[in-house]
């Protein structure tokens, strides 16, 4: 059930119908209720997959209190001025045990035929000669990724005394499971999110409208411009040997803002969701191409991954506490994992190294350019420029494809422009809206919370105008219906 | 930041206390932000935007290039006409193989009641189930016959963008909104529900693609143009679509050497379709209507191991219970020939309009002699003359009328020769006349191939008797009387027949 789909649309009426007339007076029901439809949401993918995530959920549930047990046996125990070394181990096996579960689960529905193949091409390198890989055929659950990252980021903060774990298990489901951002993030975590499972929600007729407001904008990015940037997208990358000049520099740009445009809106549609539920996720979004150096470009990309990866892998590795060379060292390992997070190829692994790259090698010299807007804006150019050709990457199917697609980029074969699903109208438009977007990206930047306030505030038949202007749009000129593909992109990972 | 705090808590402290038409205001404002006046005004935005969709759909602005071509449409159409005051007598069902393998004006000609094709291209037997049930709502048929072709591998929820807009034509072409709303859910898949109800949002992409044919629409959609249109399909309609003249030519029939393009035992039933054939045999049981099965046939090469295919439909048929007339395994060299099939060589096959002749007439001849299903007979009702008179083979199976200008009624039900005449009529063709000469079954002929007649004629002023070879027809094989076709010149007056030899 794609957020862009009829039948999602009546899945949520239906459900904040029920949720809003029946459940949501009681804590217990309230969140039964989100658990019931959560799964029965994830079940419209695959219904024999609710088991994985119902053990890996159990599975940080109980290794969650069974740690949370030892912690306070170890601070009842060390005001008591016992010994606490073999306490303490017993937490870091528990620890270990969430690791492993959590982990091993995404290993091997996601990496298992990657490491396999890999691994026997590095035999058969080594030894000249021609190795078959065990392939299994496994379904990848969808969402996987994420909800592994939002448990084992609970386990881990419960191991760091950073949260208590939860007694209840309801809740806890609930929380690892809430369907709005169960597919695709954003990554939230238990500090933040499961207190909100904890309190009585009552209906806030702003964050309603908000959310309402945050879905439909959400639709029409997706809809209306990532979709059809998709179209020429697909097209390029289907055969890049087919394609040189013009064409391949556009089919770059548009799968950086196709990329952009799908998370994001995936994003805003899961939080406009959640909140027309009483929920609030984090942003994982913030104007990501107005970023002035890699690391601020960072702190507005995925933001929920990107502070996971921080906290959890960053941290652990020593972070910025053991030097420059370790610093960059560490910075470039995390973006490597992070590559490899987003999929099981080599790819994805290069897209992250050249990531890491970019942020240890250039960071510190657009640190040095004057703040002026001129410079402001070049930076950006240049930051949001590598990274798009980083996506070079991140796009092609293999390695060779991506290799052939910078070797095609340049400034030739203008009129080939046109063979790629768009006529010069098409494509025109599309330009338009892209440039339309950046500008209201600007403005938001700058004047953001005034804007906000005066749409929300006031002039209803404007914004009745706005909301009718935009449903319209994405009936009228949204890429969907048979034939058309369209799944959001992080579905995938 | 303590001290912003502490501000705006002394400023909330010096708040008044609301007090008579501002507590009011502030309650009846509350009121509207309750979950359920989110909800409405979810469900008003929601009105809001579906009425601009409709108001696109009703103007036509996106319907495809070939609307003037739309038949599934005009079909159903006609059959609204044609059952605000009439019964249809036996309505056919199935896809592109019936409404190009029979010719229900011919067919009804000859048995003398009403039959109406109600079928749309590719349509499986869901969509054939809830036309049924529509077309139930409108008239109470004797019989229903179902085309086997129909009953294949398609499912409406996995099928693909081809025959997903077949389905949509055929959907959007019935009139019961009550109808179409039960079935809308079981006959396509929720993602495709708005499409299914709308031409806006199944062809929005013309905005982009195709603003020429948007243009074409706004001009063809005009109150004028509309009304052109509406007198262009005036007439009479019984839902057949000729689209193949001509039969297999040479080239293709040498194709047939190299083997059949389909095979029996590749036959397959979806699930779907079996289900819905059980539905539609209950339907037309709970409603008292016979139905029967039809075969339309494909050239007798077409298909290798055909008994295999035959064996799977019969069970699915249920031959004990249901009758079926399949007339691919009963091949007819002599009237099928190669110029009763589409110019084809794949793995579908449809009759020419010859064909299709040469099948109504095996149907009709079928019905009357190896079954007990009984008909009204219409053909001295004025309303059935005045509708189907001189429709395509009315002649062929009916008198003329005894002033109609256009066509001589020379006589009718007398003995000629010792032969039993039905009747027998000069009609006049484009540069020709054609003598129609029909004589009962039961009289005993010497040779069924051809006859000689002497007419009584007038010609450049003289009367004479003259014989006239005329050719018994093999194609048109009406019910009730053997058919003899001649032609004469134009200028000739016939005025009677004095003996059949």
């Amino acid at each position: 059930m794609l957020f862009n789909s009829f039948s999602f649309g009546l899945f949520l009426f239906c459900s904040y119908i029920l949720y809003w007339a029946f459940f949501n007076r009681k804590i217990v029901l309230r969140n039964s209720f989100i658990l019931a439809i959560s799964y029965l949401f994830y079940g419209f993918w695959n219904a024999k997959l609710l088991l994985l995530i119902f053990a890996i959920t159990t599975t940080d549930f109980c290794l969650g209190w069974l740690i949370d047990k030892e912690n306070k046996k170890e601070a009842f125990d060390s005001e008591g001025s016992e010994p606490v070394a073999s306490k303490s181990s017993l937490r870091k096996y528990y620890l270990i045990a969430a690791i492993v579960a959590n982990l091993g689960a995404l290993c091997f529905f996601k990496y298992f035929n990657f490491f396999a193949d890999s691994f026997a091409k590095m035999v058969g390198f080594l030894t000249s000669s021609e190795v078959d890989s065990v392939a299994l055929d496994i379904v990848l659950p969808v969402g996987i990724s994420f909800y592994t990252f939002q448990g084992l980021a609970y386990v881990l903060d419960v191991y760091k005394k950073k949260i208590e774990a939860t007694r209840n298990v309801i809740d806890f489901y609930a929380f690892l499971s809430f369907f709005p951002q169960l597919i695709a993030g954003p990554i939230e975590r238990a500090k933040d999110f499961l207190p909100q499972f904890q309190k009585v929600v009552t209906f806030d007729y702003e964050q309603a409208r908000r959310g309402f407001f945050l879905i439909a904008v959400g639709l029409f990015k997706k809809v209306v411009i990532a979709d059809r940037l998709a179209v020429y997208v697909d097209k390029v990358y289907a055969d890049p040997s087919s394609v040189s000049g013009w064409p391949a520099v556009v089919a770059v740009l548009f799968f950086g803002f196709q990329l952009y445009l799908d998370f994001s809106a995936y994003s805003q549609i899961a939080i406009g969701t959640a909140k027309v539920f009483g929920f609030k996720l984090s942003q994982n979004f913030n104007m990501p191409y107005l970023a002035t150096s890699f690391k601020d470009f960072w702190a507005r990309w995925h933001i929920t991954l990107t502070s996971w990866f921080r906290d959890y892998l960053y941290f652990s590795l020593g972070g910025n506490r053991k030097g420059v060379y370790r610093t960059m060292l560490n910075v470039i390992i995390v973006f490597s994992v992070s590559g490899l997070w987003h999929g099981a190829s080599w790819n994805f692994v290069i897209w992250g190294f050249l990531n890491g790259l970019f942020m240890v090698l250039f960071d510190k010299v657009l640190k040095l350019a004057p703040t002026t807007l001129f410079h402001k804006i070049v930076s950006s150019l240049f930051v949001v420029g590598l990274w798009m050709l980083s996506l070079v990457f991140f796009r092609a199917e293999t390695f060779s494809d991506a290799l052939l697609m910078f070797q095609n980029l340049g400034l030739s074969n203008w009129e080939g422009m046109y063979l790629f699903g768009m006529d010069s109208r098409e494509l025109k438009f599309t330009f338009v809206l892209l440039a339309g977007l950046m500008l209201i990206e600007a403005l938001l930047k700058s004047r953001g919370e005034k804007i906000e306030r005066l749409f929300f505030e006031n002039y209803p038949p404007v914004r009745w105008a706005i909301y009718v202007s935009i449903v319209l749009a994405s009936v009228y000129l949204g890429v969907y219906g048979n034939g058309s593909d369209n799944n959001f992109i992080y579905f995938q990972f | 930041m303590g001290k912003r705090k502490r501000t705006i808590a002394a400023q909330e402290d010096k708040k008044p206390e609301l007090v008579g038409t501002e507590v009011q205001n502030r309650e009846s404002k509350s009121r509207f932000k309750t979950p359920w006046a989110f909800a409405l005004k979810f469900l008003i935005l929601f009105a809001v935007c579906l009425s601009v969709i409709h108001y696109t759909d009703s103007q036509g602005y996106f319907q495809p290039g070939d609307e003037k071509n739309n038949h599934p449409k005009r079909r159903w159409n006609s059959f609204y006409e044609l059952t605000e005051k009439d019964t249809v007598d036996i309505i056919f069902l199935g896809n592109s193989h019936i409404f190009t393998g029979i010719i229900p004006e011919a067919f009804s000609s000859t048995l003398g009641c009403y039959s109406y094709i109600l079928a749309s291209p590719t349509v499986p037997v869901i969509d054939m189930y809830y036309s049924l049930r529509e077309a139930f709502t409108r008239t109470k048929p004797r019989l229903v016959i179902c085309e086997t072709y129909a009953i294949n591998n398609l499912d409406t929820w996995d099928v693909t963008e081809g025959n997903l807009s077949n389905l949509y034509r055929s959907f959007d072409s019935r009139h019961n909104l009550t109808e179409k709303l039960t079935s809308s859910f079981f006959l396509f898949g929720v993602e495709n529900q708005a499409a299914a109800w709308s031409h806006t949002i199944r062809n929005h992409e013309y905005l982009y693609r195709d603003t020429a044919q948007i243009r074409e629409n706004m001009v063809l959609n005009t109150p004028e143009n509309k009304h052109k249109m509406a007198m262009k399909n005036k007439g009479l309609n019984l839902g057949r679509f000729v689209r193949f003249q001509t039969g297999l030519s040479d080239s293709t029939l040498k194709l047939y050497e190299n083997g059949a393009p389909c095979r029996g035992e590749d036959y397959v039933c979806s699930e779907q379709n079996v289900v819905y054939l059980q539905k539609l045999k209950d339907l037309c049981k709970e409603h008292g209507v016979d139905l029967m099965f039809l075969t339309i046939p494909m050239y007798y090469k077409h298909i290798d191991n055909y008994q295999a295919w035959h064996d799977k439909m019969a069970t699915l048929v249920d031959t004990a219970n249901y009758k079926w007339l399949d007339l691919q395994l009963h091949y007819d060299t002599t009237r099928f020939s190669p110029k009763c099939f589409e110019n084809t060589y794949g793995y579908n096959q449809h009759l020419t309009y010859y064909g299709a002749l040469v099948c109504s007439y095996k149907l009709a001849n079928y019905l009357v002699d190896s079954t007990a299903f009984t008909f009204p007979d219409r053909s001295t009702d004025e309303r059935w003359i005045s509708k189907m008179y001189d429709s395509d083979g009315y002649f062929y199976s009916q008198p003329a009328r005894k002033n109609d200008p256009n066509v001589a009624l020379l006589c009718k039900d007398t003995v000629i020769s010792d032969l039993k005449v039905r009747d027998c009529l000069v009609k006049k063709e484009k540069g020709y006349q054609t003598v129609f000469l029909k004589l009962q079954k039961n009289n005993v002929l010497k040779s069924r191939g051809t006859l000689k007649v002497n007419l009584n004629v007038d010609y450049n002023g003289n009367n004479i008797n003259t014989w006239l070879d005329m050719i018994g027809s093999t194609d048109v094989d009406p019910v009730k009387h053997r058919l003899y076709i001649a032609n004469v010149r134009q200028g000739v007056v016939v005025k009677g027949i004095n003996a059949i030899y």
